[in-house]
C-alpha cells in the first residue's frame, strides 16, 4: 500500500466520523427575549403611595395582614385599611424619612428598611421568654422594621404621635447599626453595667442613669442601649440632654459617640429633634 | 509699654474667641456622575427657553400657589421673579446648584423667594427633577420625601405669564391700596390727636349719635383709651365702660364692644373735626353723630331711688311747690365765669337805674314756688344806704323741655314792684341766664349735699349753681 493510499483511508474514516458526529446534533431552538414590563402604577390611593414610596425609596410597606410577620407566640391585629394612607403620608413621610433628608440627601434611599410591617396594635407576647411583654416596634436585622399601633392614629393626639416617632427612630438606629455597627467604644461604656440575668425592670431610671444608660430598657443589651440612647436624643431638647449627661462619664462619652455617629451620616440628631418637636408642637 | 499691651490683646482675642459659638460641619453632598450628566442636559434645556420657565409652587402651609418665573443664564446663575410680596420685583444673580446620588436635586439659594417660602410656609429649596420628555416641562418634587406633591416647571407661555402678571399686579395693589390706608390711618391719627386736644369751656364733653349717647370722663390718646358713661334706656342705671381703641383708616375700633339690645359700637368712623366736635360717620350701628364739647346733656338725669323720676320731672312736681326752692348766695363760686361778666354788667345796672341798690354785696337768685301764686325769680341784693336787703321779684313760667336732655324753659312773664322800671336790665339778664332754648338742670354734688346747676342749653358756658332749701331735698341723688 503506498503512501498515498494510506493517507486517502485515513481521511475517509475521518470525513466519515466527522459526518457521524454532525449528523448526531440536534439544533438547540433559542430563548425568546421576553421585555420586563414594569407593573403598573396601582389605582388604590393607598396601594399608589406604596408604590411611590418603593419606587423613590426601595422600601415596600406591608399592612395587609400576614401571620408570618410575627411570631407565633404573639398578638397583634392588622391596620385599619383606611388608617394606613394618612399613616404613610403623615408619619413615615413627614416624621420618620423628612427629619432625614432634609438634612442629608438621599439619606433614607439609602437607608430605608427593605420592608416596613404595620400592624394596628401593639405586638402582645403572652408565652414564652417574652411573657407578657409588649411590643410597640421591632426591627430584624436591616431589613425589616415592625410598626405597631397604627389604629390608634390621631395626629392631634401628641402623646400617641410622639411615642410613633420615638418607637420608629429607635428601629431605624437597629437598622443602621447592623449597616454601620454601633460606634467603637460604645459597648464598652457600660461593660459589666447591663442588666444581665436580671429583668430591666429591676432598675430605676435614676439607677440606669448612674450606670450611662438613657432609660433601664437600654439596660437590656449593647443594642438596646445603643437604640434608646437614639429615641432619647431624638424627643429631648438639647438643653434637656446637655444637662443630664454632665451627670457622669458614662453618659457623656456615650452621648458623643451617639451624637457622633449621626453627625458622621450627615446628620445633627439635635436639629432633627427640633424638627420632630416643631411639628409636635404646631399641631 | 508694649510689654503689657501685647498680653492684654492676646488675653482680649482669646476671650472674644472663646465666645464664638462652633458651627457644625456636615461634610459636603455628593452628585454622582449619572446625575451629573443628568443635571447638565438640564442646565442645557432651562437655559435654552429664552423667556425662561414658570413655576407654579404650593408650599404646603400657604393657601395659593404662587407663580415664578425663573430666567436661567447659565451655569448656575438665573434670575427670579415671583408673585410673593417682598419677591416680586425681579431678582438678579441668583444661584442654584444641583445634588443628588439617584436624581438631580435642584438645589435655590435661602436668599430668595424660595427660602422665605421655606422658613416661613413649610416649602422646600431643593426639589427633585424630573423632565417630562412628551411634555416638554419639568416636575419638581421637595426632596426631603415631606411629601410627593409635583410641581410644574413650564417653559413662559402666555398663559402661565398672565397668571404671574396677575399676581404681581395684585401685590402691587396691595402695597398701594396699604400705602393708601397708612395714609388715612395717620389722617385718622390726627384727627384723634386734634380732637383730643380740643379746650372750651363748653359744660357738656359728650358722645352722641343717633341711637347712642354718653358722657365722655377721659380720652387718654397715650394709652388709647376712652371713658364712657351712657343709659341703655332712659330709665336705666348709667353704665361706665373704659374701651381700648385703636386707628384704623377710616376711625377708630374699639374693645371691648359696646353691645346693649340692639346697639352695638364696634368701631367709630371718624368725619371731620369742627372745633370743639369731631363728626360721627358711624359708630356701629347706632348711626351719625358727633362727638366733643357741646351745650347739651347726653342723656335724663334720673333720680337714683327711682329711675322713672327724671330731674326735671322732680323740679316741677307739685311737691315742689313749698315756697323757697333754691337759692345762690354772692361768691362768685356759684356762677360760671361767663355769668359772672353778665352779673358784673347787671349789678351796674341796677345802681345806676334802681333805688338805693348795692350789688358789690350781695347780688343773689332766689328761685320760688309757691303753692298758690306763680313761679318768680327774685334778685335779691343789698340796700345802699343801710342794712337789709332788697328783692326784685319777677314771675316766670316753667315747663319740661323735650328738644334737649334734663331741660327746662324758663319763661319770663311778668316783673313786679320795683321790677317794673328795670325790665329792660332784668330781660336782657336773664336773656343769657335763662335762653329761650331753655336751661339743663345738672346735679352737682358739693361736699355730700346736693344742688342744681342750671346750665344754659344755648350757651353751656353760662350756668348758675343753686342751694336746695330744704334740708331733706340735699340728700337726694340724680344721675
Amino acid at each position: 500500500m503506498t503512501a498515498y493510499q494510506d493517507f486517502s483511508k485515513i481521511a475517509a474514516i475521518v470525513l466519515a466520523s466527522l459526518l457521524f458526529f454532525a449528523g448526531g446534533c440536534q439544533p438547540e431552538a433559542p430563548i425568546p427575549y421576553e421585555p420586563y414590563e414594569e407593573t403598573p402604577p396601582p389605582d388604590d390611593p393607598t396601594d399608589l403611595a406604596i408604590y411611590q414610596l418603593q419606587k423613590e425609596y426601595q422600601t415596600k410597606i406591608i399592612y395587609r395582614y400576614d401571620r408570618r410577620y410575627k411570631s407565633a407566640d404573639a398578638f397583634a391585629v392588622p391596620p385599619r385599611q383606611e388608617l394606613v394612607l394618612p399613616y404613610i403620608e403623615n408619619v413615615i413621610r413627614k416624621l420618620f424619612i423628612a427629619p432625614y433628608d432634609r438634612q442629608r440627601t438621599d439619606f433614607m434611599r439609602e437607608h430605608m428598611p427593605i420592608e416596613m410591617i404595620m400592624f394596628g396594635t401593639s405586638m402582645d407576647y403572652v408565652e414564652g421568654g417574652e411573657r407578657n411583654f409588649s411590643a410597640s416596634g421591632l426591627a430584624y436585622g436591616l431589613s425589616r422594621v415592625i410598626i405597631t399601633g397604627v389604629n390608634d392614629y390621631d395626629m392631634a393626639n401628641a402623646s400617641w404621635l410622639r411615642g410613633q416617632y420615638a418607637t420608629l427612630h429607635h428601629e431605624f438606629a437597629h437598622v443602621l447599626d447592623k449597616i454601620y455597627g454601633r460606634p467603637i467604644g460604645f459597648d464598652e461604656v457600660s461593660k459589666g453595667l447591663y442588666a444581665g440575668g436580671t429583668a430591666y425592670g429591676a432598675f430605676s431610671q435614676a439607677e440606669a442613669r448612674s450606670r450611662g444608660f438613657w432609660r433601664n430598657y437600654g439596660m437590656t443589651n449593647e443594642s438596646e442601649d445603643f437604640a434608646t440612647w437614639v429615641d432619647g436624643l431624638m424627643t429631648t431638647p438639647k438643653e434637656e440632654v446637655m444637662e443630664i449627661v454632665e451627670a457622669n462619664d458614662y453618659l457623656k462619652q456615650k452621648y458623643l459617640l451617639v451624637y457622633n455617629f449621626y453627625l458622621d451620616k450627615g446628620i445633627d440628631i439635635h436639629v432633627l429633634q427640633e424638627y420632630l418637636q416643631d411639628i409636635l408642637t404646631n399641631l | 509699654m508694649n510689654k503689657k499691651i501685647i498680653p492684654a490683646i492676646a488675653l482680649l482675642a482669646f476671650m472674644v474667641l472663646g465666645c464664638e459659638k462652633k458651627a457644625t460641619v456636615l461634610p459636603p453632598r455628593p452628585v454622582s456622575e449619572e446625575v451629573s450628566q443628568i443635571a447638565a442636559r438640564y442646565t442645557e434645556l432651562l437655559a435654552s427657553s429664552s423667556n425662561g420657565w414658570i413655576l407654579a409652587y404650593k408650599p404646603e402651609q400657604y393657601d395659593d400657589t404662587v407663580y415664578m418665573q425663573l430666567r436661567f443664564q447659565g451655569v448656575q446663575t438665573m434670575s427670579i421673579l415671583s408673585g410673593y410680596r417682598g419677591f416680586h420685583t425681579v431678582q438678579e444673580a441668583v444661584t442654584y446648584d444641583f445634588e443628588g446620588n439617584y436624581v438631580p436635586i435642584i438645589v435655590f439659594p435661602g436668599e430668595s423667594v424660595f427660602g422665605e417660602l421655606a422658613a416661613r410656609f413649610n416649602g422646600s429649596q431643593k426639589f427633585k427633577m424630573t423632565y417630562v420628555e412628551n411634555g416638554g416641562y419639568f416636575n419638581l418634587v421637595r426632596s426631603d420625601g415631606y411629601d410627593n406633591e409635583a410641581f410644574r416647571l413650564d417653559p413662559a407661555g402666555a398663559a402661565n405669564q398672565a397668571k404671574l402678571d396677575a399676581q404681581v399686579d395684585a401685590v402691587l395693589a396691595q402695597i398701594a391700596h396699604e400705602e393708601e390706608q397708612a395714609r388715612l390711618a395717620e389722617e385718622t391719627r390726627l384727627k384723634v390727636k386734634a380732637f383730643a386736644e380740643i379746650s372750651t369751656d363748653f359744660y357738656f364733653y359728650n358722645l352722641i349719635t343717633e341711637r347712642f349717647s354718653a358722657r365722655i370722663d377721659a380720652l387718654d390718646t397715650l394709652a388709647k383709651t376712652i371713658s364712657l358713661t351712657y343709659k341703655e334706656t332712659p330709665a336705666s342705671v348709667p353704665t361706665s365702660a373704659t374701651v381700648t381703641y385703636s386707628i384704623y383708616p377710616k376711625g377708630i375700633v374699639i374693645s371691648p364692644v359696646i353691645s346693649y339690645g340692639s346697639v352695638v359700637v364696634d368701631s367709630i368712623e371718624l368725619g371731620e373735626v369742627q372745633e370743639p366736635t369731631l363728626q360721627i360717620v358711624k359708630a356701629g350701628n347706632a348711626g351719625t353723630g358727633t362727638m366733643g364739647y357741646m351745650h347739651e346733656a347726653p342723656y335724663d338725669f334720673t333720680l337714683t331711688t327711682d329711675r322713672g323720676t327724671s330731674i326735671t320731672d322732680w323740679v316741677t312736681a307739685p311737691a315742689q311747690q313749698v315756697g323757697l326752692f333754691a337759692y345762690t348766695q354772692n361768691a362768685e363760686d356759684y356762677y360760671s365765669e361767663v355769668v359772672n361778666q353778665h352779673r358784673q354788667v347787671f349789678g351796674t345796672y341796677l345802681e345806676q337805674h334802681g333805688s338805693d341798690v348795692k350789688t358789690d354785696t350781695r347780688l343773689v337768685h332766689q328761685l320760688y314756688f309757691p303753692a298758690t301764686s306763680p313761679t318768680n325769680l327774685q334778685i335779691s341784693t343789698h340796700r345802699q344806704s343801710a342794712s337789709g336787703n332788697l328783692f326784685f321779684l319777677y314771675r316766670f313760667a316753667m315747663e319740661k323741655s323735650e328738644a334737649a336732655a334734663s331741660a327746662l324753659t324758663i319763661t319770663f312773664t311778668e316783673p313786679a314792684g320795683a321790677t317794673v322800671p328795670l325790665k329792660a336790665g332784668f330781660d336782657e339778664y336773664f336773656s343769657h341766664v335763662f335762653p329761650e332754648e331753655g336751661v339743663t338742670v345738672v346735679p352737682v354734688i358739693v361736699g355730700t349735699t346736693l344742688r342744681l346747676r342750671l346750665v344754659s342749653v344755648k350757651d353751656s358756658r353760662i350756668w348758675v349753681e343753686y342751694i336746695l332749701q330744704t334740708a331733706a331735698h340735699r340728700s337726694l341723688r340724680f344721675d
